[in-house]
């Protein structure tokens, strides 16, 4: 007995389920079974055409068919023939009369159509009569169309497929099944477009099942090309999701005709619906190969995809599961890895079902595998990774991996996604414990990250604050400190804070605390740059004072006692502060300031004034300058200096005079910022003062004039008493070397009180001096001559007097030997023997005197040859006393 | 032979004992002229050169100048005779003219008299060709 499932209606009836009926020549089984189950009346008339097909259609049908073989039919459990098994055409005689006339079976009238149609269903089955049955196929009666399809169903190779392209479009759900089975059999593969164009979207699963065998029927008998695989991925794609598991043995069937790998292949198509159709058919082939593929899909735009996908991941990881415990293969690890990072994005997928796929497929994962791939992924993970690893770790509870990842939320929260390491972080099981590990444990850098980690979390947390500006390690109470103030929470802690500034013991917890302030309200603030600005500590008064620029009340009287500040550059801040205050009193407070300072102090708080009310400030310059008392002239001078304005040119001249040194030298003070455009003699004149600093400031006018008319005024000052007036002069002479100058220093080379600091000086002149030196020694005499070559460069001097020796006038000659007995420079020793073969017999004696004083040995020779060969006695007798000294005889 | 009563003798001695023995020599024994009498051999140049000297007798043990150096300065060709004194028969293969100082005086005259000979031979002869 064979188990028979009846097409849709009955189905509806018995509860049976379809399939595409197989083509059978076995003898169909009793037909009067269904006739009594039915009652349905024999002759349907056109009335009842429209009626269910479960009142007409197969009664004719099943009437028509032989008696079943089996005597024990009758006592057999109903059975129902299935639609395909139909007589084989039998080997009844041919009726070319009847074949004719079904030629006309279009004009018959719907009885004689039946049967005709019944006669065909044993009758030998020709082109012809395959032809006239189809006509069949638009008969307005369902039964008569249903007939038709049997009757073609006994020699489908006859049956043209484009013949089926109505019945596949008929109203009743049973035509169109069967005609969409028999488009299976006997399709090509461009019938692939149409059966996808029938039974998209299809719900009714009679006809779903059929276009889906017959898809998968095409696919195993012909070789449908790309496109129509693609095809058949797109009708996939609209099977309902609630009609899946219904249809699931049709989409396994049609995965399997498939050949292998074609829907693999296609999840990875630009299509949505290709892919999604792809990952339907992998769904239901379970094809492992095809993992990787669905992996990615899981993060796919259409959310259809991405169900398909988890839903093949889903058990594609079953199966990886118990293949990775029973092999424990490490080639399965980075698969491994792959998929759990597939499934922890589909963790924060916007669709729930997705999510909670997602979710079950993690926990399936080993344990030990997600360990390894959160503390992997945590070690150098950036915020959005971050959230998948906590994802997982909170979805699989993973409290085992919450320490390591704790911390690299600590190190991603300096980033610019704290807020979403801090919401991952959140959902970390078994955190406090953690945290409090990290407290209490002996290793700074862990109680760092503790408060760290307490404020990431909740950022309220203001005890964790506390905690940590307790802490006996600075590193710890310096990141709590960073942190009060990158996370806004100073005002709570303000206290602290300030015991920070003046008690901590490291300079940078001091500073990071009175940089915290910043954030404070304004008295407070203030407060923290006072109690800075009474500590010892430098860089931390330097600092205070970037907390007093926002110009308050509080703040001016904080920068007004400060101008007093023994700390040049806290002035300094304090000034530029109380001068951009805006406040009236602003100036009088600098000048008075300017009054009692001096060096650099000065020339900041006068900068300032003067660019803070340039007229105010030359008036009282001006004031003071010609006021009573000495200081005030001293300082109304330096502040016209500061000015540095032509106009006040001659009121500072008029204080050369004055009885106090101070202001005479600051007079002059003044004059050096317009030296240049000075006349030099009442400058000069003071160099003429009694007072030494007098005259020093005058040097430094008459070098700033850059006149040569200065010259000789500051030539003189060489011979000063003072030996700093002589120090000035000579820095400032030396600052402008130039021939005018180095030859008035030749002539003071004449004095013997300046010939030092004019032979220093002219030493350190270089060319312009050699020049200067050579040109005044060849007329000069006496001392001068000796200053003069003691002057002079020995390298210089040398190669000028051996130039002269090759002079033509012997004079030249004998008088550069001469020198070079005094310079005794080795240098010149070759040009020395030489001119003992001089035509004169002087310059030949001056030579042996020369080589005598020189000592060389080297001469040895030249002077023993001349000893006895020179004619002129008074040379032999030079020569001998030169070779005496050289061979100590 | 130029009459004996013309040569001019330096005599160079650093022993002054030996030196006035040999200026007595040349000029009594031998009635020559003592042109100059030096203790070391550059006042023996010197002074040789400075008198025109015809002999310049030159014991070995001259300073400043040695014998050898001294003959360089005056080399053969020069005008004046340097004869060499010395203590040896092995300085006697030395270049330039030498006496032993244990030789006769009479072996001492010889020498520098036919030395002198050939010099003023030479020089005529060159005179005479030019």
């Amino acid at each position: 007995m064979s188990s028979v499932k009846a097409n849709g209606f009955l189905r509806t009836l018995l509860g049976v389920a379809y399939e595409a009926p197989a083509p059978t020549t076995t003898a169909p089984a009793g037909p009067g079974f269904l006739a009594g189950l039915l009652g349905v009346v024999d002759e349907p008339t056109p009335d009842v055409v429209d009626e269910p097909a479960s009142t007409i259609a197969l009664t004719p049908v099943l009437s028509a068919a032989p008696a079943p073989e089996s005597a024990d039919a009758t006592d057999q459990p109903p059975v129902i023939p299935p639609a395909a098994t139909v007589p084989a055409p039998t080997a009844a005689p041919a009726d070319p009369e009847g074949v004719a006339q079904l030629a006309d079976m279009a004009s018959f009238d719907v009885g004689r159509r039946r049967d005709a149609l019944r006669r065909m269903l044993t009758s030998p089955m020709t082109a012809e009569v395959v032809e006239a049955a189809a006509v069949g196929l638009g008969d307005p009666a369902i039964d008569i169309r249903y007939l038709t399809l049997q009757v073609l169903e006994r020699a489908p190779e006859l049956v043209a497929p484009d013949i089926l392209d109505n019945a596949v479009l008929d109203a009743d759900a049973a035509v169109c099944a069967r005609a969409l089975a028999l488009l299976g059999r006997v399709g090509t593969p461009s019938a692939v477009a149409g059966i996808g164009e029938r039974i998209a979207f299809e719900r009714d699963i009679d006809v779903l099942r059929a276009g889906l065998g017959a898809l998968a029927s095409l696919a195993r008998s012909t070789d449908i090309a790309a496109s129509g695989r693609d095809e058949i991925c797109r009708v996939v794609h609209t099977v309902a999701p609630d009609v899946v598991d219904d249809v699931s043995s049709d989409l396994r069937s049609l995965a399997t005709a498939l050949p292998v790998g074609e829907a693999a292949h296609r999840l990875g198509a630009d299509e949505p619906e290709v892919r999604g159709g792809a990952a339907l058919l992998c769904l239901h082939s379970g094809d492992a190969e095809a993992r990787g593929a669905l992996e990615r899909l899981v993060t796919d735009p259409e959310p259809a995809v991405r169900r398909h996908a988890s839903a093949a991941l889903r058990r594609t990881t079953l199966r990886g599961r118990t293949r990775a415990t029973t092999t424990e293969s490490a080639d399965d690890a980075p698969a491994a890895d792959e998929l759990i990072t597939g499934l922890a994005q589909a963790l924060f997928d916007p669709k729930p079902d997705i999510r909670q796929q997602a979710a079950e497929a993690l926990r399936r994962v080993p344990p030990d595998r997600l360990v390894t791939w959160v503390v992997t992924e945590a070690a150098d993970a950036d915020a959005r990774r971050f959230a998948l690893i906590a994802g997982v770790a909170a979805c699989c509870e993973l409290e085992l991996v919450t320490e390591p990842v704790a911390a690299a939320a600590v190190r991603l929260a300096h980033g610019g996604q704290r807020h979403r390491v801090a919401f991952a972080t959140r959902t970390l099981p078994g955190l406090p414990a953690v945290l409090e590990g990290w407290w209490t444990s002996t290793r700074p850098a862990e109680r760092v990250q503790a408060v760290e980690l307490a404020m990431l979390v909740d950022p309220t947390h203001v005890d964790a604050l506390r905690r940590a500006l307790s802490d006996p390690n600075a590193e710890v109470r310096l990141a709590a400190v960073r942190l009060a103030a990158h996370t806004g929470a100073v005002q709570p802690l303000l206290s602290q804070l300030a015991e920070r500034i003046t008690e901590d013991s490291s300079q940078r917890v001091r500073e990071a605390a009175l940089t915290a302030f910043a954030q404070a309200p304004d008295d407070e603030r203030v407060l923290a740059a006072r109690a800075a600005l009474s500590t010892p500590f430098a860089e931390l008064r330097h600092a205070a004072m970037s907390l007093l620029d926002q110009g308050t009340d509080a703040e001016f009287a904080v920068l007004a006692e400060h101008l007093r500040d023994d700390d040049a550059q806290v002035v300094h801040r304090a000034a530029e502060l109380v001068a951009r205050s805006g406040r009236p009193e602003a100036f009088a407070l600098l000048w008075d300031r300017l009054r009692t300072t001096s060096g650099d102090t000065w020339q900041v708080v006068a900068g300032i004034l003067a660019r803070l009310d340039r007229p105010a400030f030359r008036r009282l310059a001006a004031q003071a300058a010609a006021g009573a008392d000495p200081v005030e002239r001293v300082v109304g001078l330096d502040a016209l200096a500061t000015l540095g304005e032509g106009d006040q040119a001659d009121r500072i001249l008029h204080c050369l005079a004055d009885p106090a040194v101070d202001v005479r030298v600051a007079a002059l003070r003044a004059l050096r910022r317009q030296a240049t455009t000075l006349a030099l003699d009442p400058i000069a004149a003071t160099l003429a003062d009694p007072e030494p600093a007098v005259r020093c400031e005058a040097i430094a006018v008459l070098g700033a004039s850059e006149n040569d008319s200065a010259l000789p005024a500051l030539v003189g000052a060489l011979d000063d008493a003072y030996e700093e007036v002589r120090a000035a002069a000579a820095q400032s002479l030396l600052a402008r070397p130039s021939a005018p100058l180095a030859h008035l220093l030749v002539d003071v080379l004449a004095q013997p009180a300046p010939r030092p600091a004019a032979t220093a000086l002219l030493s350190r002149m270089g060319e312009v001096a050699s020049r200067a030196l050579l040109e005044r020694l060849a007329d000069a005499e006496g001392e001068l001559r000796e200053a003069i070559l003691a002057a002079l460069p020995e390298e210089e001097l040398s190669a000028r007097l051996v130039r002269d020796l090759e002079d033509p006038d012997p004079a030249v000659r004998a008088e550069a030997l001469a020198t070079l007995a005094n310079l005794h420079s080795l240098s010149a020793l070759e040009a020395v023997i030489a001119r003992l073969a001089d035509p004169v017999s002087d310059v030949r004696t001056r030579a042996a005197h020369v080589l005598g004083e020189l000592g060389d040995a080297r001469a040895v020779h030249a002077l023993r040859a001349a000893f006895g060969t020179d004619a002129d006695m008074a040379v032999v007798e030079a020569v001998e006393d030169a070779y005496r000294r050289l061979s100590g005889v | 032979m130029k009459q004996s009563s013309g040569v001019r003798v330096v005599v160079a001695d650093p022993v002054p004992a030996a030196r006035a023995a040999l200026c007595r020599l040349v000029a009594e024994r031998w009635s020559w002229l003592v042109a100059g009498e030096a203790a070391d051999g550059l006042e023996a140049v010197r002074k040789a050169r400075a008198a025109n000297a015809d002999v310049l007798l030159v014991d070995w043990t001259v300073q400043g100048l040695t014998l050898a150096e001294i003959r360089t300065v005056l080399p053969d060709g020069h005008r004046t005779l340097v004869v060499g004194l010395v203590d040896r028969p092995e300085h006697l293969a030395r270049p330039g003219v030498s006496v032993l100082k244990s030789a006769p005086a009479d072996t001492l005259h010889e020498v520098v008299t036919t030395q002198l000979d050939q010099r003023w031979a030479e020089r005529a002869g060159t005179e005479i060709q030019a």
